[in-house]
């Protein structure tokens, strides 16, 4: 079921992120357009069309990555919690494959927007010279000094560290909402008011228990460790750091998700 | 065999009592009419059967499960508002019914679409309130399901609508299944149902079949309704 109801769920939101990702790519053709032609051209009424070809390029970035971000919050509240909810939530399907859905197609689209920014900027500052710029660059790159061979596995697991650390951060992003929405809707009234209290309330407690956690922690000889890490290489230190902060990301959006499955599983209050 | 079983089911909202002790029973092959004015709780219970809402105390079971995903297989709900989502077309409507319901007869629910003349690439924001209604209705009547909640089918449309609701509803439900109609238009529906439950402030004031009203009180519902329920 998890899978018809990303089906849905990309259905929903790709008719709005479809076209303005496109148009993101479309207006860096713009951009490029406006950067080697249309500048450098000397003409006022060329100039200011180049200057609105890049502004359009910059409003289109800028708003495809706000609308994945409105659109991660827009579908939990309404598609669940409003009056979509009376025909989502009486789907049979549990409450767990509700927020997966939600939670991996918000992870989708923005990984969808960082992809096409790149390609974008790639778009954007694309040249007839780029191509011998860019082997000019390799060229004086002495990659010998880096010694790739014995680096590479190292700066490949660090990648791979940092794609997990941007997808447990961006869960747990996208599940504080979620969690925050779903306690504030449990109420009878001011649902919306105890949503956005509950926003703010929930990592003061969160730091509060972090707190606690690292008294207890120092008590326990959290020093010892410490001192243990420093005793390492270096690249061993930086991956052990990456894990041990994607584990800390892990806790609250592991809380958040709990939090978000027990109100809407036992205490669902559709109004 | 009982489809719906409530025991003493309560529900407040804050302080206010919407439902209080409610205990009753609804079995398979009967229309019930869930009978009340405005606020005496029809619309709670059936949102407590859809798990919209959880119970403060007592329990509701449907076909001896609590409301869930076991549950929500079994029943086909028409709440009381237009929830299909705007930006879905007829069509994209069918695709979600099938792809989530193994009940959904497609095929049903096409033959009636195509009998209101509605334009299956039409979007549900394009439409009249009524034909938004009629829509809702026929995904919800073309489910082979075992109990149907419907929360006032046929309030604020007019006579030609209700008819054609109501001919809908007696139409395509599954005979072995049970109907909990929710209204307080009572001339309407009386025609239909088999039994009859009368709520008020959130209580059972009454739980008879039609004919035994007819036969001992000599009264239609509609009559006993206004009789029950005078200002």
């Amino acid at each position: 079921m998890l899978r018809k109801l990303m089906k849905h769920e990309l259905r929903a939101t790709g008719r709005v992120m479809g076209p303005l990702l496109l148009l993101v790519l479309v207006a860096a053709v713009g951009g490029n357009l406006s950067t080697y032609r249309l500048l450098e051209t000397g003409n006022g009424v060329l100039n200011t069309l180049g200057v609105l070809l890049l502004m359009g390029y910059t409003i289109a970035f800028v708003a495809s990555g706000v609308m994945a971000f409105v659109l991660m919050v827009q579908r939990f509240y309404k598609n669940l919690l409003r009056d979509e909810g009376y025909l989502t939530m009486t789907l049979p399907v549990s409450v767990h494959e509700h927020i997966w859905a939600k939670l991996l197609t918000s992870l989708i689209w923005w990984i969808a927007v960082l992809a096409v920014a790149a390609v974008s900027m790639l778009i954007l500052v694309f040249s007839r010279n780029m191509m011998q710029e860019i082997s000019d660059i390799l060229a004086h790159l002495h990659i010998g000094d880096l010694n790739l061979s014995q680096n590479l596995p190292h700066i490949v697991l660090f990648c791979v560290e940092l794609a997990m650390l941007l997808a447990v951060g961006g869960a747990c992003v996208c599940l504080h909402f979620y969690a925050a929405l779903a306690v504030g809707h449990s109420f009878t009234h001011h649902k919306d008011a105890l949503s956005v209290a509950g926003f703010f309330a929930m990592p003061v407690a969160w730091h509060f228990i972090q707190r606690i956690a690292m008294f207890l922690l120092n008590l326990v000889g959290l020093e010892g460790v410490r001192l243990w890490l420093q005793s390492l290489q270096p690249a061993t230190q930086t991956h052990l750091t990456m894990l041990g902060v994607t584990v800390v990301t892990a806790i609250p959006a592991a809380l958040y998700y709990a939090l978000t499955a027990y109100f809407l599983k036992n205490r669902l209050n559709l109004g | 065999m009982n489809v719906l079983t409530c025991k003493e089911l309560s529900k407040k909202y804050g302080r206010t009592p919407a439902l209080s002790g409610v205990s009753l029973n609804v079995e398979s092959g009967h229309i019930v009419g869930l009978l009340g004015p405005n606020g005496s709780g029809k619309t709670t219970l059936i949102k407590l059967a859809n798990g919209l809402l959880t119970p403060d105390d007592g329990t509701i079971t449907i076909c001896g499960l609590l409301p869930g995903k076991g549950t929500h297989a079994q029943v086909s709900y028409l709440p009381e508002r237009a929830v299909l989502p705007e930006w879905m077309s007829v069509m994209q409507i069918l695709d979600y019914y099938a792809d989530f319901y193994a009940d959904f007869r497609r095929d049903a629910a096409q033959e009636m679409i195509h009998h209101l003349g509605i334009d299956m690439k039409q979007r549900i924001r394009q439409m009249s309130k009524g034909t938004r209604e009629k829509v809702q209705l026929i995904m919800v009547m073309s489910r082979q399901a075992k109990l149907y909640l419907l929360d006032e089918p046929i309030g604020g449309v007019d006579p030609a609508t209700r008819d054609y609701i109501l001919n809908t509803i007696i139409s395509n439900y599954n005979p072995e299944a049970a109907v909990v109609i929710s209204t307080h238009l009572i001339s309407d529906v009386e025609k239909i149902l088999d039994d009859v439950i009368f709520l008020d402030r959130g209580c059972v004031v009454l739980e008879s079949s039609v004919d035994e009203i007819r036969e001992t009180r000599g009264v239609s519902v509609d009559a006993l309704f206004r009789e029950v329920f005078k200002c």
